[in-house]
């Protein structure tokens, strides 16, 4: 049986969202206060209280992965396999990244939890960025439930034929959907390279996969790019 | 002769009144000019704003001195060759300070350190706390504020741990000669990618670094962000400890194989 524990929660006593790669455990410990723990496997990591008056219910949804032990704007992800694109043309792959998880009360989001977090730099370490990772290897294991899919259209405007082995996505503007499967959905990606080692990646404001009809964002996308100048 | 020259002719004092008047408001002007540059808005680290701030109050203030002084009838042709010959003097006499001096302005423009970078001056490794003209001075990790020239500053390697966001970690590790290098070198590398912090690009590398006298030498370099440096550093070389310690590969201790040759 698989678990996915996207839903809304009334937290009486204990309250235990279930994603069945982690779990996040609600304690009520008084009328204005819950308190969070995550366990995976078998530890426990503490999460800190959370104020949660009673009658007000929690929510627990996907999140773009932008939490974890540092904070960052960018998203790596490490292409399965190499991409080498014709001049003028383009290609469409579509992969999947690993989700963080939001705990929100009334729409307002309380904490953010990296499921599974790795990180990587990007450049340079003095003009470069650091990026939250991610590689077939390290959503193996995953559930569906915690892995969104991404489309990325990459297209060569370069005289000559490209390789591609890794997008940089600013995660801060990458929308997040949650369609009936409950299996994530990003908003899409466009990747226009003019070099070699010199791409534009611009978010897009539609989603990457049809999602169902009337399904809001559940977090908005917005359009913004970011030029990958230390390489693809 | 117009009246002023007149007044001053006939009533000395007031040529002294008048000096310090005119010291006054070239006094009060030095500290408008100097709020002035305060609020301009240059592209420069506060500390370079605040020393140029200090240098347009010395150079007014020494103006409106000059002026003064003229005022008061002193002949300012006698006192700027006198100030020469002093100039000459104190420049031989004070030699270590005026390169402090120089150095201070070579650090300001450059910008090879601000406040708050975490760095290492020759021994001394803390967080930059101010940059003067003069000296610089940094808040060592014990906790202790030490005032370092800037000629000495700038003379020697400056290491500026905070202009990196992400900086290498190398750990040496012995493993016995009975141990699978192989079994070892996966266990750390599964230590290192169960690690978050630990950055997956680029990526970790794990070598064979030399045979030693009593283990083989494995080298681990990994990357890390800066700040978090210290405390990846130390729980990998734990982790990897645990990790080898319960797949049975042995860390050996310096040992000797000794031949006892009997002797008849």
């Amino acid at each position: 049986m698989v678990y996915c524990g996207y839903g809304v929660y009334d937290v009486v006593g204990e309250v235990v969202a279930d994603f069945e790669y982690l779990s996040l455990v609600f304690t009520r410990l008084g009328p204005d206060l819950v308190r969070l723990v995550a366990r995976v496997g078998n530890g426990e990591v503490p999460l800190g209280l959370l104020n949660v008056p009673a009658g007000r219910f929690v929510e627990v949804l996907p999140h773009p992965p932008v939490g974890g032990g540092v904070r960052v704007d960018y998203l790596m992800v490490r292409l399965a396999e190499e991409v080498s694109i014709l001049p003028g043309e383009s290609a469409v792959l579509d992969q999947q990244v690993p989700v963080d998880l939001v705990v929100r009360v009334g729409g307002v989001p309380l904490r953010v939890v990296p499921v599974k977090a790795k990180y990587a730099l990007y450049g340079p370490p003095d003009l470069g960025i650091l990026c939250r990772y991610s590689s077939t290897t390290l959503i193996q294991g995953l559930p569906e439930c915690l892995r969104a899919r991404v489309r990325v259209r990459i297209s060569n405007s370069d005289r000559e034929v490209v390789r591609m082995s890794r997008v940089v996505i600013p995660v801060g503007s990458l929308g997040l959907y949650l369609p009936p499967t409950k299996q994530p959905v990003t908003s899409s990606v466009r990747v226009v390279v003019h070099g070699p080692t010199y791409a534009e990646v611009t978010t897009e404001l539609m989603p990457s996969a049809d999602v169902g009809d009337g399904v809001r964002p559940v977090v908005e996308p917005s359009t913004s790019t970011f030029i990958m100048r230390f390489g693809l | 002769m117009d009246v002023y020259e007149w007044l001053a002719g006939n009533v000395p004092v007031l040529r002294y009144v008048l000096a310090v008047v005119v010291f006054a408001i070239f006094f009060y002007l030095s500290k408008v000019a100097a709020k002035q540059v305060s609020k301009l808005k240059i592209v420069a680290a506060p500390e370079i704003l605040h020393n140029i701030e200090r240098v347009v109050r010395v150079a007014v203030v020494a103006v409106g001195g000059l002026t003064a002084l003229s005022v008061a009838g002193v002949d300012l042709g006698g006192l700027l060759v006198a100030a020469g010959f002093a100039g000459l003097v104190v420049g031989l006499a004070a030699q270590q300070t005026l390169s402090s001096l120089f150095a201070g302005l070579t650090l300001l423009l450059e910008g090879r350190v601000k406040v708050g970078d975490s760095v290492r001056i020759g021994s001394d490794w803390g967080l930059v706390e101010a940059i003067g003209i003069m000296t610089t001075q940094i808040r060592l990790w014990s906790g202790e504020v030490v005032t370092i020239p800037n000629s000495a500053v700038v003379s020697g390697p400056i290491y500026n741990y905070s202009r990196s966001i992400a900086r290498r970690a190398e750990i040496g590790i012995g493993i016995s000669y009975s141990s699978d290098i192989d079994r070892a070198i996966e266990i750390i590398r599964a230590v290192l990618w169960e690690n978050e912090l630990v950055l997956a690009e680029p990526e970790p590398v794990v070598i064979v670094d030399s045979l030693g006298e009593s283990s083989i030498n494995l080298k681990i370099l990994f990357w890390t962000p800066s700040q978090e440096f210290w405390t990846v550093r130390r729980t990998v070389i734990r982790d990897i400890k645990k990790a080898l310690e319960s797949a049975g590969i042995e860390i050996p201790y310096p040992q000797r194989v000794v031949w006892l040759r009997e002797l008849r």
